[in-house]
Order: C-alpha cells, then sequence, then structure tokens
C-alpha cells in the first residue's frame, strides 16, 4: 500500500506544476549539452533572480546531458520569441513551488528506464524515500521551509554528487544541512536545539573529513540517511554506529549493558560517546570519578563502579608501560642504535592495547586482562631490548674514552720519542 | 754522576719506546675493532631497506598470507586463490594495528576493528579510511622480493 503522505505529496505536486515527464522536445540526446533560447535570454537580463538561473547552467549536470530549461519549466526551448518560449500552453509554469519540487525531480529521476539513459549507476529511489522523511512527511503537510531537493542539491548549476564542489559531497554536506539546522530560532518551531551542526564540528569524525580527507567519515547523512532524512531511534543507534564501528558493537551485544540500557531506554553508543560531538574516546572515561561515564549509572560500590574500577587500573598500567618503553626505545634511537625489533614489540603492545580497548564495550574484566597482559609482555620485550641497547651504548662510551686515552698517550709518547731523538 | 744519567736516560727512551709501542698498537686496535664489526654482520636487524626477500613461493599456497617485516614496519604477502602473488603494507589505516590474510574471506582483515580489504588492498568494510598501501612484486625463482616505493 502507498503511504498516504507520498500519495498527498504526489497530488500536490502533479497539482502544482502539471508536469509529469518531460515533453517531447525539451530533452535531448544524452552527453550533448542542451541549445535552448531561455538562456540567450535571460544570461542578458538585469534582474539577477532572472539571470543567475542561466549563469549557474553553464556547469549544471543536466543541461551538459542534453536537458533544456523547459524539462522542468515547460515552455519551448527553440522558440526565440519570448511569448512563444513561455506559453503556458506548452506547460510553462515559471518559478516552481517547493510543494512541486519532488516530483518534478522524480518525473525523471524515479523512472529507471529513463535514467538508464543518462546515470545508470544512481539509484532511482529518492522521491521514495524522501516521503518517508521528516523533511517529505512535513512538506506533504504544506510546511513549505523544510528541504527539498533543491534545497540540497541546488536548482540551476546542480553538480553530480561525487563532485567535490557539490553541496553534497562528504566534505559540504554539514554545511549544506547547517543552513538549516544551525538556525537555532528555525529549529526551533521543530523542537531542535540548533546545536547538532556546531556539535558535530568538534567531533572526530569531523575532524577526520576535514583534517585528514577521510571520506568515509560519517557525517550528517551517514546516521540520517540522505532522501529519507530522520532521526535514529534509541533502538537503532547501534546498528548505525555498528555500520562502521562493528567489533564494538558485537562485544557491547554481548555486555550487560545492552540489555540494561534497553531496560532505561538509553541508546548504546551514545549514552557514552554522545551523538554529534563524539569525541576520540580515552582512557580516563572509565570510572565512577567526575567527568567519567560509568558514574552516569554506577557508583564506586557497586558491582559495575568495581568493574569499572578493574578495567581502568589495568589500562592505565598498560598505557603507562607502553609510553615508558617508547620514551626508553626513543632514547636509545637518538644515540644511533637500531631499535627495530623493540619498535615490532612496541607495534604489538600497541595492537593489544587497541584490542583491550575494544574489550571495555564487553565491559568483562577477564578478556581486557588477558589483553592488557599482553600489552604487558610485548612492553617488556621491548623494554629488555631497549636495556640491551643502552648497556650498548654505554660499552660503546666506554670503548671511546679509552680509545681516546690510549691515543692521547700515543701522541705523549711521540713527542717525547721526537724530543729523545733531538738530543 | 755520568753512569747515572746514562742508566737514566737509557730507562727514559726504554720507558718512551713502551709507551709508544703499547699506545700506537692499541690506537691501531682503536680503529680495527670498529672495521671489523662492520665486516661481521652484527646481531642486531638490518636496517629498513626498500627491497627485501619476503618469502617462498612453495611455502605461500593459494589463498594463504603471510606477515614479513620491512625493518620494523609489517607487510604480508599474500596468494590469491587464484595463485597470484602480492603484496601491502600490513598497517591497517584505521589505527596501525596488523592486518592478516583471512582464507575464510580470501581477502585481508584487521582484528582490531574489523576493517576489511580486498585483494587489491582497497578498504571494502569496517572503519579503514584508505587502502593499505601496494608494494611491488618480483618472483625469482622460488624468492619472492617485495619491493617498496616501486
Amino acid at each position: 500500500m502507498i503511504p498516504r503522505a507520498v500519495l498527498a505529496l504526489a497530488c500536490l505536486a502533479v497539482a502544482a506544476t502539471g508536469l509529469a515527464a518531460p515533453r517531447p522536445g525539451t530533452v535531448g540526446p544524452p552527453g550533448k549539452a542542451a541549445v535552448d533560447t531561455c538562456l540567450d535570454c535571460h544570461r542578458s537580463l538585469d534582474e539577477t533572480r532572472l539571470s543567475q538561473p542561466a549563469e549557474q547552467a553553464a556547469t549544471d549536470i543536466h543541461r551538459l546531458q542534453g536537458i533544456t530549461c523547459a524539462g522542468c519549466h515547460g515552455g519551448d526551448p527553440r522558440a526565440e520569441d519570448p511569448e512563444a518560449a513561455m506559453n503556458p500552453a506548452l506547460g510553462f509554469v515559471g518559478a516552481i513551488a517547493p510543494t512541486a519540487v519532488p516530483a518534478l525531480c522524480s518525473s525523471c529521476h524515479s523512472d529507471p528506464s529513463f535514467m538508464l539513459r543518462y546515470a545508470p549507476n544512481i539509484p532511482t529511489d529518492q522521491a521514495a524515500q524522501y516521503a518517508t522523511s521528516r523533511h517529505g512527511l512535513a512538506l506533504a503537510k504544506g510546511d513549505t521551509r523544510v528541504a527539498t531537493c533543491t534545497s540540497c542539491h541546488g536548482a540551476h548549476g546542480v553538480l553530480p554528487a561525487d563532485d567535490a564542489r557539490s553541496p553534497v559531497y562528504p566534505s559540504r554536506i554539514v554545511a549544506t544541512c547547517g543552513r538549516c539546522h544551525a538556525d537555532a530560532a528555525l529549529m526551533r518551531a521543530y523542537g531542535i536545539s540548533g546545536n547538532e551542526v556546531a556539535d558535530y564540528q568538534q567531533s572526530v569524525h569531523y575532524a577526520a573529513l576535514t583534517q585528514k580527507n577521510d571520506l568515509s567519515a560519517p557525517t550528517c547523512n551517514d546516521c540520517h540517511g540522505s532522501h529519507g532524512a530522520t532521526p535514529p531511534g534509541v533502538s537503532s543507534v547501534s546498528n548505525v554506529c555498528g555500520t562502521c564501528h562493528l567489533t564494538q558493537r558485537e562485544l557491547f551485544d554481548l555486555s550487560p549493558h545492552k540489555e540494561a540500557f534497553a531496560s532505561i531506554e538509553q541508546p548504546a553508543c551514545e549514552t557514552c560517546h554522545g551523538n554529534h560531538a563524539v569525541h576520540t574516546p580515552d582512557d580516563t572515561w572509565i570510572g565512577v570519578g567526575k567527568d567519567q561515564v560509568c558514574g552516569n549509572c554506577h557508583v564506586a560500590d557497586d558491582p559495575g563502579g568495581q568493574v569499572a574500577a578493574q578495567l581502568a587500573a589495568r589500562l592505565t598500567g598498560a598505557n603507562s608501560a607502553i609510553a615508558a618503553t617508547r620514551e626508553r626505545v626513543a632514547r636509545a634511537e637518538r644515540a644511533g642504535m637500531l631499535m627495530d625489533e623493540a619498535l615490532v614489540q612496541l607495534e604489538e603492545a600497541h595492537q593489544a592495547l587497541v584490542l583491550a580497548r575494544n574489550q571495555v564495550h564487553a565491559a568483562a574484566l577477564a578478556p581486557l586482562a588477558r589483553e592488557t597482559g599482553s600489552v604487558l609482555a610485548a612492553a617488556a620485550k621491548a623494554d629488555r631490548l631497549a636495556q640491551a641497547a643502552e648497556d650498548e651504548i654505554r660499552f660503546r662510551r666506554t670503548g671511546l674514552a679509552v680509545s681516546l686515552v690510549v691515543i692521547l698517550l700515543a701522541a705523549v709518547a711521540l713527542l717525547l720519542k721526537t724530543r729523545s731523538l733531538e738530543r | 754522576m755520568a753512569a747515572n744519567e746514562t742508566e737514566a736516560t737509557v730507562g727514559r727512551r726504554t720507558f718512551i719506546n713502551w709507551l709508544l709501542g703499547t699506545s700506537l698498537g692499541a690506537t691501531l686496535a682503536a680503529a680495527l675493532y670498529p672495521m671489523l664489526r662492520f665486516v661481521i654482520p652484527p646481531e642486531v636487524g638490518e636496517s629498513p631497506t626498500n627491497r627485501v626477500l619476503a618469502g617462498k613461493l612453495s611455502e605461500l599456497p593459494p589463498n594463504t598470507g603471510r606477515v614479513f617485516r620491512f625493518g620494523a614496519k609489517p607487510g604480508i604477502l599474500l596468494r590469491t586463490p587464484s595463485g597470484e602473488v602480492r603484496a601491502f603494507s600490513a598497517i591497517c589505516t584505521h589505527l596501525n594495528c596488523t592486518v592478516q590474510y583471512r582464507p575464510d574471506f580470501q581477502h585481508l582483515w584487521c582484528a582490531c576493528h574489523n576493517g576489511h580489504y580486498d585483494l587489491q588492498g582497497k578498504n571494502i568494510a569496517g572503519p579503514p579510511p584508505r587502502p593499505l598501501e601496494a608494494f611491488k612484486v618480483d618472483v625469482v625463482g622460488d624468492d619472492i622480493f617485495v619491493t617498496k616505493g616501486a
């Protein structure tokens, strides 16, 4: 059954535009830029609102693929006479109402056989998804402040989503969503704080995206969806985070926290990590003290608080061992020693520490203690190698001192010998 | 007096000759010892090079992999199910853990955060943000040489 909202949206759009599919003659063959008279006139108009679309069309993917202005606005793209070009009898509608935009775009983008000719690699279910989104549902109720297709993709200078200049390119999405979602006054009407964008911009995900250029780092649409944008519910947060953080999710699902969180309607991951302002996790978070996440539910004396204290102690010990050994190995390296084997051991210790940190999600001491034991063992090996290197350095320095003394003595002896021969 | 002076002179010369001989000998030894240590291979591992003997073809059946070392850094040598030999850096691009070959997945996998890489080293699932660095492989007889940065 087609949802009522989708039907309402479609009816609203069709009534507003009268457009269902591009009329013959308004769409050219793919791969050949459209030539139409609309652009010739509009470029020379004084009113920016009328000339700007024609200028933006220069790089528009639709125009470059043969879609004329009339493909969306109706009219005759070949007529020289403005009246004939903008003839309502030929479907000319001028500016498209926001409520009509999804249906207009989907008249092509939801038609698989049409899209196959132009862009066979992009999906054709965007309109169906949009209709289920918060944006689509609100638009169906007549709320024209919500985002439609053009709000994110642009109207006249539309670029492919994989073009780095596109407003829906991963590194630009937060700014695109932020045009509305960072507006606290606008968001208040929807019960949204408006801080989400600022929070996200402090997150490790945003840093990965913008500083490391890691395009796989999640931005708004990766958790909320693109066309079907909606906030993930309490039960689906772990699924969203678990898309990338699979191991942590699996361990969490086996932990006593899964059921406990569900019983008090707390979302899995964000209870400890936050949602938009997800910071790089730190071992100091574990515990029941001030600013420590376990203290949200546990106290020092309860079993959970005691386990947290032990987890924290093990991790602190492992961290300290690695830090001290790394410093010792670095000192030996600075002294000119080749410390490859010790560095390999330190890498092993680091890897075991990463695995130990994963085990925090299981909230059990034994598996974490096993991994921290591996950390300590590898760090101890590296430490012994660093000790051997330090011994070697001492031996070499002692040898150098002895050599210098001997050389000095040789010089003195030579001097004395020279004098004795001169006599 | 003259005899005493002669004896003292002879004693001093003997001492100077002894001092000269032993100190020159020791100086020579101090110069030769590092040379000898240089000629005889040291006990510590070799310094990082751009080309290493990573393994033997006969010890790497199809659908297996093994980790080898480029100095202090791990690399991974794998043989695809179809028999092709490939090599990559074994350092996961997420948090620097060492990746391994999983015969059941038939691709590379990182145990730390369940990151997956295909047989081209491309990150295909999990948190790794980038592909693994690919190395050049030369098979000479039974020896597999891997070259970095080629």
